[in-house]
């Protein structure tokens, strides 16, 4: 009999190495991680994570395409049939790259872009001009028909901005991800946004759902712009929220080969390594991702505790309460609790 | 509009503006009894897939099951 778990989903950091320095990477990626999986290893992951049943496996980084082997990667995980997508920050992307992307058959192709202008795009990410490349390899993936998307990764530094990507990103990609900046990694504290900015972009979120059609440009918020709002519209791709999947239908897998239940949570929710046990007998393990698969309304923490959706809410995001509560099962954006305080508050 | 309801606005406008959102994309983002109908009915064919794909599973059909960018065009019709 199959697991009750399956890891449909799967974030594969495939390379630490980054040609970018941005200020909010939770990862703090630049430098290649100590003891990288060998190309070996990692097309010997592949037929594990097949047999897992994984459906969906979204590259990353650091910045993926700079490992040499990612072709090879991609071609091993699309042999075995499951989906790829590529999340990339634009910058080496260029004709070959894009036409290896083609040939290989990937679903999405995801770009970074953090800012209406050049100045504060370039700003962010630590390379000057990095902006103008990044729309310029959001116009060639579309010249050749490819699945472009945009990810925006929101803080106080850019906020302000997300009217300006709006209008510069229109007609150029096929849907836009918009997720919140938290404090991990080499993110600076001072540049988290305040409850009622987290408030203003999901309001951002749901009106731009509503003003554009599927076809014009598909706003999402991430999943951790959400949970129970009585006044939005939904903000997340999902119609349900079920909780935290992280170790449920979701995996994460670092570059040297550590597992995690999501890719974004803390080197603390490291579940073990694939060099030392089967990637199999990592997820099967039953006392493994119990902070998930185990939760019960008593783990729920402070205003979680209480709320009539905490049984199948489970506290939010995993990521965002850990880093900004110090516990899971705990996070404060959340559209239910902001709206109970902002109506309370006259 | 009761006093709630007028409070509720005032805070939303007052929000919205400073992402450049007009009154009108403040009301569009309201939830209206149409759009949790959408859901409702986006929710129940989501679980439902998720129940046949996977049977006897739990979470995860009813999540992630069925859903990617290549079918988030059908779904988010209904959001």
């Amino acid at each position: 009999m199959r697991s009750k778990n399956i890891p449909l989903s799967v974030a594969w950091e495939l390379t630490l190495t980054c040609n970018m320095r941005c200020m909010h990477c939770g990862s703090s990626a630049g430098e290649t991680r100590i003891q990288e999986l060998t190309t070996h290893e990692a097309l010997t992951l592949c037929p594990q994570l097949q047999e897992l049943h994984a459906k969906y496996i979204n590259l990353t980084g650091g910045e993926a395409l700079l490992r040499k082997d990612w072709y090879d990667i991609i071609k091993e995980i699309r042999n075995l049939g499951m989906e790829v997508s590529v999340l990339s920050n634009g910058l080496v992307l260029n004709e070959n790259i894009i036409a290896k992307l083609r040939s290989v058959g990937v679903y999405a192709i995801a770009l970074s872009i953090d800012g209406g202008t050049p100045k504060t795009h370039d700003l962010i990410r630590g390379v000057p001009g990095s902006f103008e490349k990044c729309l310029a390899g959001l116009e060639a993936l579309k010249k050749e028909d490819l699945p472009a998307t945009v990810i925006t990764t929101v803080h106080k530094g850019n906020i302000q901005e997300l009217p300006l990507i709006r209008d510069r990103i229109i007609g150029k990609t096929k849907a836009w991800q918009i997720q919140i900046a938290v404090p991990i990694g080499r993110f600076p504290k001072e540049f988290i946004l305040s409850n009622e900015e987290f408030y203003a972009v999901a309001l951002f979120i749901a009106a731009m759902k509503k003003h554009y059609s599927v076809k014009e440009l598909a706003v999402m918020g991430a999943h951790s712009i959400g949970y129970h709002s009585q006044v939005l519209r939904n903000t997340m791709v999902s119609p349900v929220w079920k909780g935290c999947q992280a170790g449920i239908s979701v995996l994460g897998i670092q570059s040297d080969g550590s597992i995690k239940g999501c890719l974004s949570l803390p080197d603390s929710f490291v579940e073990g390594n694939i060099r030392l046990r089967l990637l199999a007998d990592i997820w099967e393990d039953p006392s493994a991702f119990s902070y998930n698969r185990d939760c019960t309304r008593s783990d729920l923490k402070e205003h979680c505790a209480s709320c009539r959706f905490g049984k199948t809410c489970k506290g939010g995001c995993t990521t965002v309460s850990a880093s900004l509560t110090g516990a899971p099962h705990n996070d404060p954006y959340c559209l239910y609790l902001l709206e109970t305080q902002m109506l309370s508050r006259k | 509009m009761n006093k709630r309801n007028k409070h509720l606005t005032t805070t939303l406008q007052h929000m919205g503006q400073t992402l450049g959102l007009t009154d009108s994309d403040i009301t569009n983002a309201k939830r209206t009894a149409r759009s949790m109908l959408g859901i409702m009915i986006a929710a129940a064919v989501v679980i439902l897939i998720g129940k046949i794909v996977t049977s006897q599973l739990d979470a995860i059909g009813q999540y992630y099951t069925g859903i990617s960018i290549k079918d988030f065009g059908l779904l988010s019709r209904f959001f």
